[in-house]
Formats: structure tokens, sequence, C-alpha cells
């Protein structure tokens, strides 16, 4: 279990990221939904031992691994959402630092044991070209290649599918589910996707607090018989804007196709009832619609 | 091009220089030394003075010309190379470029205004540096200063700073700047003031033999970068009289005037040469291929990413059939794997290609042209070529530790790798070991291309035995100490600051502050940490002279590097520190706290320093031998104060001199 306690974390500005976050995560993949700046990067960035909160706890398996992190990076696999490589190795060798440095062991010995991972994250063929030369998605793979490397008993994924295709997302999405059977994996994004196929549990950050814990089926069923779609014009669209919850609204063969939020179950002439997804019930939440419009968190 | 974009990048970069750490390090070390030279630490040699006479003043064009050319050209310059050589290197690992170039500024626009944001940034610590002279040589009261200062002239500061010290200043931020551009290579950078300091601090401000052709002598003085070589040979070897250089403006030739403008012209040209490249660069090809290596490499190509890609299952193996474990790594494996992995990236650094043939070069030269008392050549010994290339030697390699450990301490953060790096399991000791054992051999390639040098101009001699044991013992023995400190200090001081420019800002204050006590003879055994000219060599028995203050020296001095050791791995930064707690840190209590675990490793060279300065207060030129003389004088002084002079009124006398046979009578 991951217990995580009043987390504080105060920048100079002073900059509050983090307002008092507590969390318990027992094994399984648990997503950390939230936008830009919302604090999602400096939770990561403490559980990860690499940032020291102003204040709060947080306990692994009972171990204090704020005060001693030397004991977490024992069992950590770390994914940051910005990091580089080495540019003068190949991609092999980097891989087989990185497992070296993190103490890992196979019974095939740490070479082939590289040359697995790669062809899991599917840079084979890529093996023995250096880093300096990779595109953005194949780092990303190779950063994901030592993040699940050696056993750890948490992983940490911060924006893991930036710069992937929807293949490599796809791998990416097996990968992390056989993971989760029996370690923790924490998932920040802000790709509701991500959460909705990988996560049992999650919980959304904005402005430094939780606003909701829950998992996505919960989520669905609170939003059951709430949500209405219709194609409408430019204009309409302005109009409900101004007068409706609009959760959605993309251009489709050149019409706006809407989502609204009706909870009283009134919607205007010519909606339809749609089937609610998480992306309308994570736009909800960040309105402060299904919170009551507070910002504080909310189990449901 | 557009003034008011160029304005912009100008303006920006120019507040952000007093931003830098480096900048005050150098205004403060300038400071104190514009105050300890107004004490008459660098005077103008003149018979008259040196006799009892009138004193040469300090604040003569003269003076200020030497002063300001020496600080110049050795301390700035180091301080100029990072300053200009690293703004667009910075741009690109801040990864700002590609927004910088997709707007409509222009390279143009880009490069001059960067250019011109460092140049404007120092001509203000030059202003700061002569207000300083000024106030420091006119209006600081200083007793030791009564009879060297002069009436204060403005011109004295002004001519001498615009030309010999705004020339050197453009020069060399301009060719620091082509380099940072064109080689994109931090390490690179120093190969400009470390070439300046070997070459001419070593060679062509004093080398000149009686036997100089007069003709090479003028191509020597006018190809002198600082022009402290014209100063000395025109104007200071022969002496003119106190008088003169106390109250002449400094006679400027054409040829130096030309000179000064070739070397203006060159860092301005210089500036022009990177614009041209990096517009080369950056429009549309990614220009001439720089080796045969890399031509292969673009035939080659890469086989096609999509082609494999298409060919993949969709559902990967899964992970847990690898049968994967964890644990932390050894001490010495982890220290093994950093040092190799870092050990790759110096064998492709071209510093270390560039770096060992300059040494190479200066060893032999030096050696080769060295001459002995009326001229005559020096029988060179393993053990006096040891010495003779010590100060060099050192010099260089705690130039290049610092330059390397600190680029590869940050290695981690430049690249971006160190949110991984960090987290992993492997000790911080080892970590910073491993790195350390990396560098120390880029000192052991200097170490044996100065040996290879040597052992050169030994044979070629062909009197003397080839013996290695004095290099091993003087080299090995000796110097291995000062290094090992330098490491950990240079280490310590990252771990402290956490920053690039902080640190070189430190360690070459340092290096300045040692040189500043060296010039003005103010250095003992337990300052001199790297024994500068402290060593000295007698084949007829090996380092009798100073062997306890020898001993002692080096075991404060490895005492204290173990010390800095223990501190730069105690305050090396894999977290980023929360500023509230670091308030709590700074309290008395947890500052005692931690003060009493570091007791301990500061013990042994506390107290090899303290009976090293007790030798040197009672050694005879310390305190008590000092205080001894000058109660001698007053006695003696007493004794014939007073005496009648003898009833002479005149006295013939004839004086046959002969110069010849070395005789009179």
């Amino acid at each position: 279990m991951l217990s995580i306690r009043d987390l504080v974390k105060v920048y100079p500005g002073p900059v509050t990221a983090l307002q008092g976050v507590s969390l318990d995560l027992p094994n399984g993949m648990f997503g950390l939904l939230g936008p830009n700046g919302a604090g999602k990067t400096t939770l990561m960035r403490i559980l990860s031992g690499l940032l020291e909160p102003t204040s709060g706890q947080v306990l692994l398996d009972g171990q204090d691994v704020l005060n001693n992190p030397q004991q977490l990076w024992k069992q950590l696999g770390y994914l940051p959402q910005d990091f580089g490589f080495y540019p003068h190795l190949t991609g092999e060798k980097m891989l087989a630092y990185l497992l070296q440095l993190k103490g890992v062991q196979a019974p095939q010995g740490i070479k082939a044991l590289c040359g697995e991972l790669l062809e899991r994250v599917n840079l084979t063929f890529a093996a023995k070209r250096k880093v300096k030369g990779y595109s953005g998605g194949m780092r990303q793979r190779l950063g994901l290649a030592q993040a699940i490397a050696g056993n750890p008993r948490l992983i940490i994924v911060d924006e893991p599918t930036a710069g992937l295709d929807p293949e490599e997302r796809l791998r990416f999405y097996y990968l992390l589910a056989a993971l989760a059977q029996d370690r923790i994996v924490l998932l920040s994004t802000h790709i509701v996707e991500d959460v909705a196929v990988l996560c049992t549990r999650f919980a959304v950050i904005r402005h430094g607090r939780l606003v909701a814990q829950t998992s996505p089926s919960e989520a669905l069923n609170r939003l059951a018989d709430t949500i209405y779609e219709a194609s409408v014009s430019a204009e309409e669209l302005e109009n409900l804007r101004r007068s409706r919850f609009v959760t959605q609204a993309v251009l489709f063969e050149g019409k706006n196709r809407v989502r609204i939020y009706e909870p009283d179950g009134d919607p205007p002439a010519g909606f339809s009832p749609a089937e609610p997804t998480l992306e309308d019930a994570y736009l909800l939440t960040m309105r402060g619609e299904l919170a009551n419009g507070t910002p504080a968190p909310v189990a449901y | 091009m557009s003034a008011a974009r160029w304005y912009r990048v100008f303006r920006l970069d120019f507040l952000y220089s007093f931003r830098r750490p480096l900048f005050w390090i150098l205004i403060l070390v300038l400071g104190f030394t514009s105050y300890g030279l107004s004490s008459g630490t660098l005077q103008i040699a003149t018979g008259d003075s040196r006799v009892g006479g009138t004193k040469a003043w300090v604040t003569s064009e003269f003076a200020v010309g030497e002063m300001l050319i020496i600080v110049v050209f050795l301390w700035y310059g180091f301080f100029l190379a990072v300053a200009a050589g690293m703004p667009l290197i910075r741009d690109d690992e801040l990864k700002i470029t590609d927004l910088l170039r997709s707007s409509s500024l222009t390279v143009g626009e880009y490069v001059w205004a960067k250019f011109g944001a460092v140049l404007a940034a120092f001509l203000v610590v030059l202003g700061a540096h002569v207000v300083f002279m000024i106030i420091c040589n006119h209006f600081v009261p200083n007793e030791k200063s009564l009879e060297i200062r002069g009436p204060f002239v403005l011109t004295n500061y002004l001519i001498p700073t615009v030309v010999f010290a705004l020339p050197t200043i453009v020069f060399i931020t301009g060719v620091s700047f082509v380099v940072g551009e064109w080689t994109r290579r931090p390490i690179l950078l120093f190969l400009l003031p470390v070439a300046g300091l070997l070459v001419c601090g070593f060679f062509l401000w004093d080398w000149s033999p009686v036997w100089l052709d007069p003709r090479i002598n003028r191509v020597l003085m006018l190809i002198d970068p600082s022009g402290f070589r014209w100063l000395n040979e025109t104007w200071l070897k022969g002496d003119r009289g106190v008088n003169f250089y106390n109250t002449a403006h400094i006679p400027f030739d054409a040829g130096l005037i030309a000179s000064r403008i070739v070397f203006f012209a060159v860092g301005i040209g210089s500036v022009a040469l990177a614009q041209f490249h990096l517009t080369r660069t950056i429009r549309g090809s990614a220009g001439p291929a720089r080796s045969w290596l890399e031509v292969l490499r673009r035939r080659k190509g890469s086989a096609p990413e999509s082609t494999v890609a298409s060919a993949a299952a969709p559902a990967p193996a899964s992970v847990a059939v690898l049968g994967m474990g964890s644990g932390v790594p050894s001490f010495w494996r982890s220290l093994w794997l950093v040092a190799r992995t870092e050990l790759r990236e110096l064998r492709s650094q071209p510093g270390l290609y560039l770096f060992v043939p300059l040494i190479l070069l200066q060893t032999i030269g030096t050696s080769t042209l060295a001459e002995g008392a009326f001229g005559t050549p020096i029988l060179q010994t393993p053990g006096m070529m040891a010495v003779a290339t010590m100060n060099t030697l050192t010099l260089l390699i705690c130039l290049l530790l610092m330059f390397y450990t600190v680029e590869s301490v940050r290695r981690e953060q430049g690249t971006g790798l160190a949110s991984i790096h960090y987290a992993t399991p492997i000790r911080t000791s080892a970590l910073l070991f491993g790195k350390a054992l990396a560098n120390s051999l880029v000192g052991l390639a200097i170490v044996l291309a100065t040996l290879v040098g040597c052992l050169i101009v030994i044979a070629v001699q062909g009197k003397v035995q080839l013996e290695l044991w004095p290099f091993a013992l003087i080299w090995g023995v000796l110097l291995l100490p000062t290094f090992l400190l330098w490491t950990s200090f240079v280490t310590a001081a990252f771990s402290l600051t956490n920053n690039r420019e902080a640190t070189y800002g430190i360690g070459l204050g340092v290096l300045i502050f040692t040189g500043y006590r060296q010039m003005t003879t103010q250095m003992n055994w337990v300052g001199n940490w790297l024994i500068w000219s402290s060593v000295h060599w007698t084949d007829m028995g090996v380092l009798e002279f100073d062997r306890w203050a020898l001993i002692l020296n080096r075991v404060m001095v490895l005492g204290l590097s173990v010390f800095f050791t223990v501190l730069a791995v105690g305050l090396f930064r894999r977290r980023d520190v929360d500023p509230g707690r670091v308030w709590t840190r700074l309290y008395p209590v947890a500052l005692l706290k931690y003060g009493l675990k570091l007791l301990p490793y500061a013990a042994v060279p506390v107290i090899a320093g303290v009976a090293l300065y007790a030798q040197v207060y009672q050694g005879f030129e310390g305190a008590a031998a000092k205080k001894a003389q000058k109660d001698y004088w007053r006695k003696n002084l007493a004794t014939w104060k007073d005496i009648p002079k003898p009833a002479l009124s005149a006295v013939d006398l004839d004086l046959t001199l002969d110069p010849e046979r070395n005789y009179f009578n």
C-alpha cells in the first residue's frame, strides 16, 4: 500500500502546487487525471523521491520513503514526463546502463534482458542506434523499458503516452495492464482515454487538490441518463455554451456534434440521450459540477 | 536587421548577465585585487626605487597599464570564455532555439545581440574594475601606499583601458563566441584561455634571450594578444628611471596600435564568422559532412520504422516471464559502471585531443629554450624537469579537472537523464567517485603527454640517464594530493551551488586568489595547496630541503580532500530541496549538529595545518624571525646612531677598473 498523507508543496512565489493531498493506493493501476498545472507532476516527483515536499508523509508498505528515499529507489520504476538520455550511447547500451544502476538481475543476463525489453516496446530495430538519433516516441518507449525493468514494487508513469502513435499506445496499455496485477502502478495523465482503458480507480486533481476519487464505472453510473447529444450549427453552439453545460463539441462532417449535461432530464429539442463517457465525467468534475461546485475532494 | 528585435534579445541577455554568479564573483575578485595591488605588490622595478630612492607610483600610466594587461588577460579570460561561449549552448540546452528560429528573428540579430550583451556586461565589469582601481589607488587610506601614490590623472586609467584592455576583451569574447557556436561543447571554450595562459604566461611574456633577433622579438611583441610583451620589451626592460615611469604617458608606436586594432578586428570578425556558420547550418540541409564517418552514416540510413512497426503484434508478451529481480548494486560495481560510461563520453570529447598536444608542445618548447645564468644552456635531469614542469602541469590539470568535473557532474541535468538516473538505488558516493575516476584519466593523459615531452628532451640532450622514478615521485606522490583536493573541492562547490557557472566562478576565484598570494609573496606552506614554486630539486639529495614541510603539507591536503569529499557526497542534490526546509537546516542547532558530524573529517587537516603553521611561524621567514630581524636592526641603529662622525673632510681615491678580468683596485 502506498499511503499519502496531507502532502503540501509550496514553491517560491509563493505558488502552492499541492494543498494537502491524501491518498491510499493498493495494488493495481491508479490514475491521476488533471489539467496542465494541476500539480500532477509535482506529486509524481515527490512520490519518486526527486522533490522534497513542504510537509506531509508518504509510506510505502509502512516505510517512510520521504525521509529515506534510498529505500524507495530500490523498489521504484519511474518514467518522468520530461527526460533525456546520454546521446552518445546506443539504445541497448543506455538501457543496460540503467538496468545495472537499478541492480536488475535476470536469469538470462543483462544483455539478453535488454533485448527482451526492447522487443516488448518495439525498439529492437533501433537497439544499435545512438539515442541522439531517436525520435520522441522512441525515447518514450526506451524510457518505458527502463521503468518496467526489475520487478519494481511501485511504478510511476507521468504522461506516458505522449508522443506514442495509436499502435504503440495500445502496446503500452497491454504492458502496464499486465504489470499492475501485483504491484502499485500510478499513472498520471491528462488523456482521459488512458484512465478509462487502464485504471480500476482514479482521482482528479485541480489546483493542487483532489476533487474526486472514484472508479470509471462509478463515474459513468453517476452520469446515467444525464448526457444528451445532437448536431448543431455554430450559432446554436454559442447559445448552448451560454445556457447549458456543454461537455464536448467536435466537428463531424462539417457540423458541430455537441454533448450536454442535463441532470434534470430536460434537454433542448433535437437532443437525444447518449451514453456518458469518462471524458464527460472529467470535464464536469473540473468545472465543479459533479462535486457540487466546490473544490473539496469527493469520494463517490 | 531590425534594431527593435536586436535590442530585445540584447536587453534580455544583458540583464541576465547580472543574475549570473560568475559575474559577481569576478567583480568581487577584481575589487579585492584592486585593493591588494594598490599596496604596491606589483610595481615597476626601476633602479632608483630598489635602492631606497623615489618609489615607482602605482598610479602612473605605465603601472596601471601593466596591471590591467595582466589582470584582464589572465583573470577576465576564463570568465569571458564561459560567458561568451555559453549563450548559444545554453539556448540549445533550454530547447528554446527552435522557438527563436521559427520567429522573425534573423540569425544576424540573434548572434550580434547575444555577443553584444556579453560584451556590454563585461565592459560594465571593466568600468567597475577601473573605478575600483581609482578608489583604491587614490582615496582608500592605506599607510603602505603613501609613497607610491601619485596625483590622480584620469588619462592614466583611460588610455591603458582603451589600448590594452578593450581589444583583449573583444578578442577573447569574439573568439569564445564563435567556438561556442561552432562546436557547442563547453569544454572547448577553455582552450583559448588555457592556450593563452600557457603560451603567453609561460613563454611569450618573459622569454627573451640575448641572442634573439630583434625582428623576431618585434613579431613576438605584435602577436601577443595582451600587449604585455610590447610594453615590457619596449619600455620596462630597459630602465628609464622612476621619474619617467611616474610621469610620462606610454609612447605607443604604430605597430602596437595596428596590433591592437587587428585583435579587436579578429574578435569582431569571429562573431561575423559565427553568424555565417549559423546561417549555413540552419537553412535547409544539415551542412557539409564533418567526417567520412558521417558521410557513411548518411549513405547507410536506417531501416524505416513504419515497416517494422506494422509487422508488430498488437499485444506484447508479458514482462513477468522474464523473471527479473532487482537489488542495490554494490559500491564498486556502481563506481565502475559510472566510470566506464563517463569514459565513453570523454573519448568523444575533442578537448582532450587538443589539450594534450598543447601541453606537449609547451613542455618541449619551454625546456628546449630554457637558459641558465648568463645565457648558458641548462643540463636537464629527470628530477629537474619534473620540478620545472610542475607549475605548468599543476595549473593546466587543475583547470582541466575543474572543467571536466563540472561538466561531468551535471551531465545528467544537461541531457535530461537526471530524473531517471537519480531515482535509481545507486549510491551517491559511487556516482561521484565513478565520475571522478573517469575524469582523473584526463589528468593522467596530460601527465603522460608531459612525461613524453620530458623524455624526448632528455633523450635528445643525450647527457643524462633516463629515469622514471623522479617523475613518479614529484608528479605522483607530491602532485596527486593536489589533484584529489581540487577535484573534491570543485565537486563540493557544485553540490553546494548546483550551478555550473557559480562553480566555475568559485573555482576560478580560488585559483586567482592563490595566484595573487603567490604573486605578492604572501604565500606560505599552509596556504600553498598546490605547492607552487616550492619544490626544489637537487640530484645530490632527494627533497632534503623542506622535507617535513612537504610531508605535513601533503598530509593536510589529503585530509582536506577527504573532508571535501564527505561534504560533496552529503550536499549533492539528487532531490530538489524545499526552500522552506532549507531555512530550518540553517538554524544554529541544525548547523552545529552538521558541523559536529563533519568534525572527525576535519581533524587531520586541522592538526596538520596547525603543525605546519607553527613551523612557518618559527621558520626563517616567519613572524618570529621577522621580529628578531627588526630587533637586530633597531639595536644596530641604536648602537651607531649617535656615534661621532669621523673627522674626514676629503678623500682622494685612485680606482682602477679591469672589467675583462672582473677586477678592480
